[in-house]
This record gives structure tokens, sequence and C-alpha cells, in this order.
């Protein structure tokens, strides 16, 4: 009996984990920013299913005797069902992805179906990532405008944070930090204050877009 | 020092208008203009109070408003992600 549904589940579960790597990757490497855990986002864990359940179909139309396109792309023509189930679910963005043809250099096919869900992700977890900052401010920001020497602290953190990253992103970032310092309020610090709020929020989202939540790590007080 | 505005909203995600201003190397008139710019080209999206008007708003409204919303369209991510 398990030896019949362990490799179909086999397929299904590691096509639903590179579905959610491939997504993790894309987002990082085009939104040039820290991305929030993607296990986190039903829409991502939806998707990533719905591709395994692509695989988990895959994996019915082959034998392991090669008779067939899937079984000889996809099953690598394994007659042993474990491996067989591992070789579906590895690969079957293959076939997710393959062009079934090409209008006016659009694509047709799985390729449109995989992107549109890829795009419905990022857009998720754009709304996500908005309201985590939004809620991260409300909840600390109080305890930022009380902490001495915020602002240097926080730009070394993010400073330490990046310093593994390619010179461009650094630059780019570098480069807003500028920008934000030249906004500065010119009135005396006043916590009380909208627009020092306001530019601390500022700072704030700026290094938790570039460092993530972890900048705020060694900092106890903050949650 | 100049920062590409595309490249910061794609990367801040929802970004409200006053912090855009902040981040970006653009003062704030020229800021309107660009982001006017990319919004009839589809680029980005505007929502919230006075985003239908971006071309009439004073420097202190762009510093103040933080309920007004900036991001990339759809199409502009699907771009993203094409490239």
């Amino acid at each position: 009996m398990a030896s019949t549904l362990l490799p179909p589940l086999l397929a299904l579960l590691l096509a639903s984990v590179t579905v959610l790597y491939d997504c993790h990757v894309s987002i990082q490497d085009r939104l040039k920013r820290v991305p929030m855990p993607i296990y986190a986002s039903p829409q991502a864990l939806a998707f990533a299913l719905a591709c395994g359940l692509v695989a988990l179909i895959a994996f019915e139309f082959t034998d392991g005797r090669g008779d067939t396109l899937i079984d000889s792309a996809l099953g690598l023509k394994q007659t042993n069902p474990y491996l067989r189930g591992l070789s579906v679910g590895l690969t079957v963005l293959v076939l997710i992805r393959s062009k079934l043809s090409s209008i006016k250099g659009a694509e047709v096919g799985g390729e449109l179906a995989y992107n549109a869900g890829r795009l419905w992700v990022m857009a998720t977890l754009n709304t996500r990532w908005r309201k985590f900052k939004s809620n991260f401010n409300q909840r600390n920001l109080t305890k930022a405008l009380a902490t001495p020497d915020y602002e240097n602290r926080l730009f070394i953190e993010l400073r330490e944070a990046i310093k593994i990253q390619p010179e461009d992103f650094r630059v780019f970032v570098e480069g807003q930090i500028k920008n934000v310092q030249q906004s500065q309020p010119k009135s005396a610090f006043d916590a009380s204050a909208i627009d020092w709020q306001n530019y601390y929020r500022t700072i704030t989202n700026l290094a938790l877009d570039y460092a993530g939540p972890s900048v705020f790590e060694g900092w106890a007080e903050f949650k | 020092m100049s920062v590409n505005l595309l490249d910061l909203i794609q990367s801040s995600g929802p970004i409200a208008l006053n912090e855009l201003n902040m981040r970006s190397s653009e003062a704030p008139e020229e800021l309107l203009r660009r982001l006017e710019e990319l919004r009839q080209r589809g680029d980005i999206i505007v929502t919230g109070p006075k985003s239908s008007n971006l071309m009439d708003l004073s420097p202190e409204e762009v510093s103040q408003l933080s309920d007004t919303v900036v991001e990339l369209s759809r199409s502009s991510l699907k771009r993203v992600f094409a490239s």
C-alpha cells in the first residue's frame, strides 16, 4: 500500500518544494530586497501545491519502461518507483514551464500559467510586506524614538548586513541612506513631532527592506 | 545621490509618497513629474488621497502624504519577471 502511495506523494512534495525555492530565489533576485519567508504565504503554498499536483498526475503517466515522453523525460526510465517519484518531482518544472508555442514573442502554454502564478505570489507578498512593515512600526516606533543614537546604530547594522551583497546593490542602498539623511528634519529632535516620526519610520523601513527583520535581532527591546 | 526610481519602488513594495520622497534622489516637483510619467506609461499605480492629481501637490504635501501609496503595476511586475 505504502509503496504505491509514497512515490507519487514524493513527486508532489519535491515539486512543491522546488516551486517554493524557485519563487523565493526569483523574488529575491528581481525585487532586490530581503524576501519574507515564502512558506508563510498561503498563496505561495497554494501555488506550490498546484504544481505538486501536476507532478503527481505526471507520475501516474510513468511506469519506468520509457514508452512515453513523460516517462523518458521526467521519470528518466527509472524502474524503482521511489527514484521515479524523486525524479518526476525534481524535473516537473520542465514540463510545467514548457512553451507549447510562441505568438509574437509571448509565451503560450505552461510557462504562461507558471509566470502568472509567480506574479500572483509576488503581488501578494508585496502587500504582506507593506503590512508587516506597518505593524512593525506600530509596535516599535515609540521605542525607536526613545533609543539614543538610533539612526547611526541602525545604519551601522544595515551596512553590516549588506556587506556581502554585490557592490551595485550596496551603492543602491547607500544612495537611499544619503537621500534620507538629507531629508532629516531641520528642527530640534522631538519624539512627538510628526516629521521626526515620519523620518524614523522611513529609516526603519529602509533597514527592513534591505536587511530584513533580522537587522533588529540584537535589539532586545524591539519585537 | 542618484537612485533609480523604479528600482526603489520595485524593491520597497508599496511605498507611501512621503517616504518615497525621502528615499529618492529627486526634488519633490521632479519626483511628481516622474511619477506622473510612469503612471501614464502604466508602470506604476498610485492610490489614496490626492492620488488622481499628483501634479497639483505642493512639496509640503508630498512630504506629509503617508496615505498616498505608490506601487508597481501588474504589467510592470510582469516585466520584472520577464527580464
